[in-house]
């Protein structure tokens, strides 16, 4: 799997509640792929989210292949994630009031 | 602080050990259905009731049906089902497995039901039979909170919000415990005390203590997560929930034993607490990134009118108004504006949330799930607000003013309101909306 087929993988995983992607919201902090695993570094939009285990296993199931590289998913609350790293085009779907 | 697992395909992450959800979706969703359904049985005894009570026969078998369908069959049922789901998600423990709970849930819905039907005709063994369900049921998942929010406190994990529910699940036990004697006692008489004041002091534990205490509690969490507002201000919705629960001990003893100064004293803090929780709110609203849906509708506007009843109350105690004439529109504005207003609002979110996740969730990362706005009833939540908003501004108006046609239309729009929750909540559950798009590989076994 190649970074960019990684990033592509993820960009299909949805925020059920919000309608958009994690990539585009700005929820994966890092990506390392190699030969043996694929490293996601990613946050939630806050702590406590209820759907938490959902995108967990939204982007473990993207990522896994047959014979693949193992999937490690290190989530982390530090730095928190913020409004301002969703992508203009998430703002528009979000219907963000600051988006003009 | 963050939290590391391996996660080779098929086994689970530590993470994902960590977290913690609720039973499975139908039972949370079932009670849902069935408190929404409650609803519009107790505003139809709302509009049975109009009339009467704006001109002050307040203590009627229709008033009575009233405020036991919303109190309990519809307010404490929907709050217990949307419990099951959101404790453990706020204070990251599980409550309790699913068969207790559906035995609890049950209780409270069907002996709420059966309460109210034998206040309304006098039927001694319906108001037994329905007082025991209600106080058994309500006291075993009481139980099943304490339990659940002492390991939150052990673990670290209870916070602002935890700590309000356990107030407010404190307050659900005295309301019980109230109850359970009020109903003894209308069977066989036992209890000294003025019934109008025993009355006026079951409403208020019930009314600011359990629902108004635990809405206020849950909008502190869900509140800006629901909206993407991130950078609000805290402080004033924690104070808020500390003020409304600091409330009701003066406010629920002054009633009971008719000491002015105590209701003045309660009203106070609750105008107080009312100011700050709109402070919050209107926060969040401010920094909110998404457009707001009706749950932030609902709870600004419950918030506010929450606000009013509180000020009300606070002139009848301080001699400004009349306390007989105030304490009806009063009751009404918690009651109806605020607990079945944001109840309301809640329903069009978590009710899909919950069908969205039992359905979809295994659809999670590879494609072929509807988005959960999909399952969101957007023109039914915004009828629904548009009918109530001024439905209970006719009720207040009528039942205040003494119209009493005013306050029968107010109540028959909040009857049409009350159907588009259910149609609503209808439409989540047995809809099945299209997928967005092909799964771009097979999906496991669910």
């Amino acid at each position: 799997m190649t970074e960019d087929e990684a990033w592509a993988a993820l960009a299909r995983v949805v925020d059920p509640e919000l309608g958009v992607d994690i990539v585009e919201l700005g929820l994966v902090y890092g990506l390392e792929v190699g030969p043996e695993r694929v490293k996601v570094t990613m946050t939630l939009t806050s702590q406590g989210c209820p759907l938490h285990g959902v995108i967990v296993d939204g982007v473990e199931r993207a990522l896994e292949r047959p014979g693949g590289p193992d999937v490690e998913i290190e989530m982390v609350w530090d730095p928190p994630w913020d409004p301002d790293r969703i992508g203009s085009s998430g703002r528009r779907a979000l219907g963000d009031p600051t988006t003009t | 602080m963050s939290a590391r697992g391996r996660c080779t395909p098929g086994a689970r992450t530590l993470e994902r050990q960590r977290a913690v959800g609720g039973p499975p979706w139908a039972l949370p969703s079932g009670a849902l259905l069935a408190a929404s359904m409650a609803q519009v049985a107790g505003a139809i005894a709302l509009a049975v009731a109009a009339r009467d009570l704006a001109s002050g026969a307040v203590y009627g078998s229709a008033s009575l049906v009233t405020a036991h369908l919303y109190g309990l069959a519809f307010l404490t049922l929907a709050i217990l089902g949307a419990m099951l789901q959101l404790v453990p998600v706020v204070i990251r423990q599980s409550v309790a497995g699913p068969w207790p709970a559906a035995g609890a849930v049950t209780g409270v819905g069907l002996g709420g039901v059966l309460l109210a039907a034998g206040l309304g005709t006098g039927a001694a063994g319906l108001i037994a039979a329905g007082g025991t369900l209600v106080v058994a049921g309500g006291a075993l998942i009481g139980a099943f909170l304490v339990r659940a929010l002492w390991r939150a406190w052990r673990a670290g994990t209870l916070g602002a919000a935890g700590a309000g529910i356990a107030l407010a699940t404190t307050w659900l036990w005295v309301v019980l415990a109230m109850g359970g004697l009020m109903a003894a006692n209308r069977v066989e008489p036992f209890l000294a005390t003025d019934r109008l004041r025993l009355i006026a002091a079951h409403a208020a534990v019930a009314l600011v203590g359990w629902i108004g205490g635990t809405i206020v509690a849950v909008a502190l969490k869900l509140g800006p997560m629901l909206a993407l507002a991130h950078g609000h201000p805290v402080a004033p919705g924690t104070w808020a929930m500390a003020c409304w629960n600091a409330s009701v001990p003066p406010l629920a003893l002054g009633l009971l034993v008719g000491a002015g100064p105590l209701v003045a004293a309660g009203a106070a803090l609750l105008t107080i607490a009312c100011a700050l929780a709109l402070w919050f709110t209107i926060g969040v609203l401010r920094h909110r990134r998404r457009r707001a849906e009706a749950p932030i509708a609902h709870l600004v506007l419950g918030t506010a009118v929450a606000g009013g009843a509180a000020v009300a109350g606070l002139l009848a105690a301080l001699g400004a108004l009349d306390p007989l004439e105030v304490a009806v529109p009063v009751a009404l504005a918690l009651m109806v504006g605020l607990g079945a207003g944001v109840t309301s609002g809640h329903l069009f979110k978590v009710v899909p949330m919950l069908v969205w996740t039992g359905r979809y969730a295994h659809l999670a990362g590879i494609g072929g799930a509807p988005k959960l706005a999909d399952l969101y009833p957007a023109p039914l939540a915004t009828a629904e607000v548009a009918l109530f908003t001024p439905g209970l501004a006719a009720l207040l108006a009528g039942v205040a003013g003494g119209v009493g046609w005013l306050a029968l239309a107010g109540a028959l729009a909040l009857v049409a309101a009350a159907l588009c929750v259910v149609v609503a909540v209808l439409v989540v559950v047995a809809g099945r909306p299209r997928p967005a798009a092909a799964p771009l590989r097979p999906a496991p076994a669910a």
